[in-house]
């Protein structure tokens, strides 16, 4: 499974074991505390010529989001990931009021090769576990 | 003055136009009968309410003509510019280079409304993948999927950055779409550090002068790609003259707005001011048309003061509005309850500001896009609500609130507060769909309560 989206809170951390226990594994983490907004490894020559031009290529060239536009980074790098990490259903965990990545749901039910699930919570801390625990269910025995 | 004033229906509309007609009444080419809209599918018009001068007809047929009038600019060989989100900034610009006609897509989302939901354009959006958790502004995307609204503009333009979630979703949604966008970037307002140099804004507001400086930048990749489509250089003297006669419009608005919301009796209906205002943001498609039907409603408003007549009296309850409302319908509710508009925030107080004439062009726009209420915080929004809602005598606030807008979940807490804090005035928060029939009692119970409350507390 790929799971991404904005930031988890403290008690989405489960996420990853619910998913486990209902049979599937996160192999990409594409949430907002994920590897997808790690910063591309610094370039020491780049660093020496112009190090403010670097950290703008190790930050704002290379971290994919869905606030950017476009955001065709982001989609470059999942459909990049999702291949080489043999991924077969893709998480997208959001909250109701996050516009950005509601819309994004559906440019990836167009473009990716993979089922996605759009996994939308209220992140108030008082989400039903069962509600959650249902959709991955029946997300994973869809993909079996 | 074209006769006395009152509000009309647009049956009324039928026998007035009759006797204006007789009277001698001479139109621009798009003029004619308002019912002739109504037939072509906007419904909206048979319940609302208009004020009777051959003014506001004229201003009514300018503002549903507005689809012809971009087709026969295709037609006449014009490029088209689509300009979102920025509400001001950009048609200055296109304006300022020859045949070139800037529009606001983003103006279909009144579409629904107007035409009653007939035109469907919400359930392509809904199609689209962008549902009814958006604010209504995503008619805009099915404007564009069926192409039934507006020719297809040459260039796209939308500012990206401190813009509402839903609206760039939506636009990143029409790009996936094909739809080619040049996006340029609007920071977040804050003002300058110590270290910094401050800029004062149109209205008010203040930035870092670095701040301006990254605008400016911006709006000189816009201008490049308006110059590319136009064939033609925008040079500073060009755009320093576009400045000028977009703020021939502003200062006839200006005008307006003062005499209207400070008159007793109230001269012009609220639902006329707004779409008046509406004007400023990229001239209805047409600068100097514009200019005509300002100065025509200036005219008829002057008339109207100079003889003592009015819609509202002094009983009216002098309201600030804040945000447009998604249906028209209930500005009239609003003068229906016994309230009467006194000022407005319908987010692009910065379209009405005069843009500053004593810098270069280029930094002057930037410096008024900045001044957009809705790129900064929304206390500083909250403030000068209260300025201006102090200059306008108003006796309380109303925020109306846009269903889906992502700038509407939290922003009408923060300006209530404000308000009650400075002015100590009465604040209600309400929330209008595209067409609020259905919510149309409730509404105006709680605008019936709050005109109530403010006569209360006139009496003391």
């Amino acid at each position: 499974m790929a799971l991404i989206g904005g930031p988890l809170l403290r008690e989405d951390i489960e996420l990853f074991q619910l998913i486990e226990q209902v049979g599937g594994r996160v192999v990409l983490d594409g949430t907002e505390g994920g590897g997808r907004t790690l910063a591309a490894p610094l370039d020491r020559d780049g660093l020496e010529a112009d190090p403010f031009a670097e950290l703008a290529r190790m930050y704002f060239g290379s971290i994919p989001d869905p606030f950017r536009r476009p955001d065709g980074m982001l989609q470059e790098w999942l459909g990049r990931e999702i291949a080489a990490r043999g991924v077969r259903g893709v998480i997208v965990h959001r909250y109701v009021w996050c516009d950005k990545w509601h819309a994004q749901v559906y440019r990836l039910r167009e473009t990716l090769s993979v089922p996605v699930l759009d996994l939308d919570e209220a992140g108030d801390g008082l989400g039903s576990r069962a509600r959650r625990l249902t959709r991955l269910q029946a997300f994973v025995e869809t993909l079996a | 003055m074209s006769g006395w004033p009152r509000q009309i229906t647009l049956d009324d509309w039928d026998s007035r136009y009759a006797e204006l007609r007789a009277g001698g009444l001479r139109e621009p080419e798009y003029g004619g009968p308002l019912r002739r809209h109504a037939c072509d599918g906007d419904l909206r018009l048979c319940k609302l309410r208009f004020d009777n001068s051959a003014a506001a007809l004229r201003l009514w047929n300018f503002l549903l003509t507005e689809e012809d009038r971009l087709h026969q600019a295709r037609d006449a060989g014009k490029k088209i510019v689509g300009a979102m989100k920025d509400l001001g900034t950009v048609p200055v610009m296109a304006y300022a280079l020859p045949d070139l006609v800037a529009f606001y897509p983003d103006g279909a989302w009144w579409t629904p409304c107007i035409m009653e939901g007939s035109d469907g354009l919400l359930k392509v959006a809904d199609t689209l993948g962008v549902p009814d958790t958006f604010c209504p502004v995503r008619a805009m995307l099915g404007a564009f999927a069926t192409g039934t609204q507006f020719p297809r503009p040459e260039l796209l333009i939308c500012s990206a950055g401190a813009t509402c979630d839903d609206f760039s979703a939506i636009v990143q949604r029409l790009y996936d779409l094909g739809h080619e966008v040049l996006w340029w970037e609007m920071p977040h307002r804050r003002r300058a550090e110590s270290c910094e140099n401050k800029v004062v804004l149109p209205g008010g507001f203040t930035c870092s002068a670095g701040q301006v400086e990254m605008v400016r930048a911006g709006l000189c990749q816009v201008k490049e790609s308006l110059e590319l489509l136009s064939g033609s250089r925008l040079t500073n003297e060009a755009l320093a003259a576009g400045i000028r006669r977009a703020n021939g419009v502003r200062r006839l608005l200006g005008e307006l707005r003062g005499l209207v919301f400070k008159a007793d009796p109230c001269p012009l209906p609220a639902l006329e001011m707004l779409i008046a205002e509406m004007l400023a943001i990229h001239f209805c498609s047409d600068p100097q048309e514009t200019v005509e039907v300002l100065s025509g409603l200036l005219s008829e408003v002057r008339g109207r003061i100079a003889a003592g007549a009015g819609i509202w009296g002094t009983a009216a309850v002098r309201v600030f509005w804040v945000n447009p409302v998604a249906d028209l319908r209930v500005m009239n509710l609003l003068e229906e309850c016994g309230g009467r508009v006194c000022g407005t925030d319908y987010m692009f107080c910065h379209a009405l500001d005069l843009i500053p004439e004593d810098v270069p062009p280029m930094e002057a726009l930037a410096r008024m896009a900045l001044a957009d209420p809705m790129v900064g915080s929304s206390r500083e929004r909250a403030e000068r609500i209260c300025r201006d809602a102090r200059m306008f005598g108003s006796e309380t606030v109303v925020v109306s609130r846009i269903p889906g807008a992502s700038h509407c979940g939290l922003e009408g807490g923060i300006i209530a507060e404000v308000v009650r804090q400075e002015l100590g005035v009465p604040v209600l928060e309400l929330e209008v769909p595209p067409v609020s029939d259905a919510m149309l009692p409730t509404l105006r119970t709680r605008l019936e309560a709050l005109v109530e409350t403010v006569r209360e507390g006139r009496r003391g």
